[in-house]
C-alpha cells in the first residue's frame, strides 16, 4: 500500500525516520527529483499537519510550478517563508492582497494541528515563532476567538518549559474578550501547582499592585472569588493592555468603577461606552468622579447589587441626588463608606 | 517633599554639594519640589538615590554607544564565555564567572549581544549598580543575574519590574512608551522602555536617544491597517528599590 493512502501519511513518514528533520528533508527531496507531482500531491492531503509543512518549508518552492499546490498550502508557505525572513513589511502587504478567509483558515490550521508538537531542539525556536504568528494572525488579523482554549494550552506548555511566550500571552489578551480570563482563571484550580502560580501571574492575581496582594491561599476559594469578581463587573470590564514586556506584574483586566456604578456596558477594548451616555448619567458619572477612590468603590459596589436584585428601586436611586444617593447607601451598608 | 526619619527635610544645604545644574542637583530640586512625598530612613539613602539615577542615566547613555544590537527574544544572542542563551531568550549568568565581568563584558564586546528593550533596560541598572558598588561587593550582592525583562529579577532589584502612576517623573526613572494598536506583526513593537535622561531626552534600545515624539512617531509607523489610538508615554514609572539598595551598600562597603 502506498505511504500516501492514509491518514497523516508524511507523519508517518517523520516518525518511520526517527523524527530526524534532515533525514525527512533528505526523503521528500529525493521523491520531489523522482516524482514532483506526487510529492506535491502528497502535501495537498487533507491530513497534512504543520510540521510537517514547517519542516519542509525549503523543499516546496520547487514544487509551485507543478500547479499541484492548493491555495491555503501556497498562503501558508509564504506567510511562513515572509515570517521567518523578518520581513514584517512585506508580510503586512502580502496579507492585504489575500482572501482574509483563506488566511484566517491557514492559520487555524496551523494551531490546530501544530500545537501539540514537540519541535527538536535546534528549531524549536523557529516553529514556536511560526505559532506565535498564527496565533497572531488568527486572534489580532481576524478577530477569531474559537481557538482560546488552544492558546492557552500552548501557553501553559511553554511556561513548564521555560520558553518564550510573552507575544503568545500579548496575542491572547489581545482578543480583548473576557472569555480568555475565564480559560485562564480555569488553571486556578489546576492539580499542577506551577500551573496555578503562573495562572495567578497572567491574571495579575499574584503581585503587590493586584486588587487583593495577600488573597485567598485555597485555590477554589481563589477561583471562586475572581469568577464571582468576573459576574460581578462583567459589563464594567477592559482590558488594561499591561504585558509582560511593561512589568513584573500586569494586571490585564480591570473593573471601570464609573460603569460599574451607572451599570451601563463598557467596551472592554478601549473602555468606551458601548451607548452614549444621556444626560442624567453624565451628571452622575461627573459627581460620582469626585468622590474619594474608597467611596467611589462602594458606591458602585451597591449600584451594582441593587441594580441586580431590583431594578425598579435602582431606577429610583440613581434618579437621587448624590449625596442622598450616598447617604442611602451608607445607611444600607452601615460602616463600609 | 523630603522627609528624613519622619520629619520634613530642608533640602538647601544639601543642594550646595551638587553642581549648578548637575543632574544630581535637578534630581534633588524635583524631589523636594513633589507634591509627592519622599521618605528616606537616613541622608544617606537619599545621597543613594541621588547617586544611583545619575549612574543609571550614564549606564543608558553608554549602553547606547555600544553596538548592542536590537532583536527579538528568539533570536537574541549573548557571549557563551559570561551568559547562558536560556530558551526564553534571556541570559543566565554562566556558573564560575564574576558578575561584575559578565556585566562589563556586555559594554566591551556588545557587538557579540543582541536582545529587546526591556533586557537593555535591566543591563542599565546592573552598569549603575556596578558603578557604585565596589566590585566585591557587587560580585557578592549580584550572584543570580538573569537578564532578559521583569520576570526573574533577583530581590534586590525586584522593583524595577513595578510600575507605578507618579505624577514627578525624575532622572533615571523607566518609563513606557505603549503602541496600543501595534501591527501584531511585529509585537517587539507593543511598546517601548526608556530610560528618562532628565533633560527631555529618553533612551530606548533599538530607537536610541531621543524625545518622546520621535519615539512615538517610530511607534505609529508600525501600527495596524486602520490603527486609531497612537502610542503614548504612560503616567507610570519604575525605579529600583534604592532605599533596600543604599542598604545593601552601607553594610557591604
Amino acid at each position: 500500500m502506498s505511504i500516501f493512502g492514509s491518514a497523516r501519511s508524511l507523519d508517518r513518514v517523520f516518525q518511520h525516520l526517527g523524527n530526524d528533520p534532515d533525514a525527512f528533508r533528505r526523503w521528500f527531496r529525493e521523491l520531489a527529483e523522482r516524482d514532483a507531482h506526487q510529492a506535491a500531491r502528497a502535501l495537498d492531503g487533507r491530513y497534512l499537519s504543520f510540521p510537517v509543512l514547517f519542516l519542509l518549508l525549503g523543499e516546496i518552492p520547487s514544487l509551485i510550478e507543478t500547479g499541484g499546490l492548493s491555495q491555503p498550502i501556497l498562503t501558508a508557505v509564504r506567510i511562513c517563508e515572509l515570517h521567518r525572513s523578518g520581513k514584517a513589511d512585506e508580510l503586512t502587504a502580502y496579507l492585504k492582497l489575500q482572501d482574509s478567509e483563506v488566511v484566517r483558515q491557514v492559520a487555524k490550521w496551523m494551531l490546530e494541528t501544530g500545537h501539540d508538537w514537540n519541535a527538536p531542539a535546534e528549531i524549536a525556536e523557529e516553529y514556536d515563532a511560526a505559532l506565535d504568528l498564527a496565533v497572531a494572525l488568527l486572534v489580532c488579523e481576524c478577530n477569531d476567538n474559537t481557538e482560546l482554549p488552544i492558546i492557552a494550552d500552548l501557553i501553559f506548555k511553554r511556561a513548564n518549559n521555560g520558553k518564550h511566550l510573552h507575544n503568545l500571552v500579548w496575542y491572547f489578551f489581545q482578543s480583548y474578550n473576557p472569555e480568555a480570563v475565564r480559560i485562564i482563571a480555569g488553571r486556578l484550580i489546576s492539580n499542577d501547582p506551577s500551573e496555578r502560580e503562573f495562572a495567578k501571574k497572567l491574571l495579575g492575581l499574584s503581585g503587590e499592585n493586584s486588587a487583593d496582594p495577600g488573597g485567598p491561599t485555597d485555590p477554589y476559594r481563589q477561583y471562586e472569588d475572581y469568577m464571582r469578581w468576573l459576574d460581578d463587573n462583567s459589563n464594567a470590564l477592559y482590558f488594561t493592555g499591561q504585558t509582560l514586556q511593561m512589568t513584573s506584574d500586569p494586571e490585564p483586566l480591570k473593573a471601570d468603577l464609573g460603569a460599574k456604578y451607572l451599570c451601563k456596558a463598557i467596551s472592554p477594548r478601549d473602555r468606551t461606552w458601548v451607548e452614549p451616555l444621556n444626560e442624567q448619567e453624565c451628571n452622575c458619572l461627573d459627581n460620582f468622579r469626585k468622590l474619594t477612590d474608597k467611596e467611589k468603590e462602594v458606591l458602585a459596589a451597591f449600584s451594582s447589587s441593587l441594580y441586580r436584585n431590583n431594578r425598579r428601586v435602582w431606577e429610583q436611586w440613581i434618579a437621587l441626588q448624590p449625596d442622598i444617593q450616598i447617604r442611602t447607601a451608607m445607611t444600607l451598608l452601615g460602616d463600609f463608606l | 517633599m523630603i522627609v528624613i526619619n519622619r520629619e520634613r527635610f530642608d533640602p538647601s544645604p544639601l543642594l550646595g554639594d551638587y553642581a549648578a545644574g548637575s543632574l544630581e542637583r535637578k534630581t534633588l530640586e524635583l524631589i523636594a519640589a513633589s507634591s509627592m512625598t519622599y521618605s528616606y530612613n537616613s541622608l544617606n539613602q537619599l545621597r543613594f538615590e541621588i547617586r544611583m539615577r545619575r549612574e543609571i542615566v550614564n549606564a543608558a547613555i553608554a549602553l547606547n554607544g555600544t553596538r548592542f544590537a536590537f532583536t527579538v527574544f528568539q533570536s537574541s544572542t549573548c557571549n557563551p564565555e559570561y551568559w547562558i542563551r536560556m530558551p526564553d531568550g534571556g541570559f543566565a549568568l554562566r556558573d564560575g564567572v564574576k558578575p561584575s565581568d559578565a556585566i562589563r563584558d556586555i559594554f566591551l564586546q556588545s557587538r557579540l549581544y543582541g536582545t529587546e528593550c526591556a533586557t537593555a533596560m535591566v543591563i542599565v541598572y546592573y552598569k549603575a549598580l556596578l558603578e557604585i558598588f565596589p566590585e566585591e561587593a557587587f560580585n557578592k550582592i549580584f550572584t543570580n543575574i538573569h537578564l532578559m525583562n521583569w520576570q526573574r529579577i533577583e530581590r534586590p532589584l525586584r522593583e524595577i519590574g513595578m510600575i507605578r502612576r507618579s505624577s514627578t517623573y525624575l532622572p533615571g526613572d523607566r518609563r513606557y512608551i505603549a503602541n496600543p494598536d501595534v501591527n501584531p506583526l511585529t509585537p517587539e513593537l507593543q511598546g517601548e522602555n526608556v530610560i528618562d535622561l532628565g533633560d527631555g531626552r529618553f533612551y530606548g534600545h533599538g530607537f536610541g536617544i531621543h524625545t518622546v515624539d520621535v519615539f512615538i512617531a517610530a511607534l505609529n509607523a508600525n501600527r495596524r491597517a486602520g490603527a486609531e489610538r497612537s502610542a503614548y508615554l504612560m503616567d507610570t514609572v519604575s525605579y529600583p528599590n534604592f532605599k533596600l539598595l543604599s542598604d545593601l551598600y552601607d553594610r557591604n562597603t
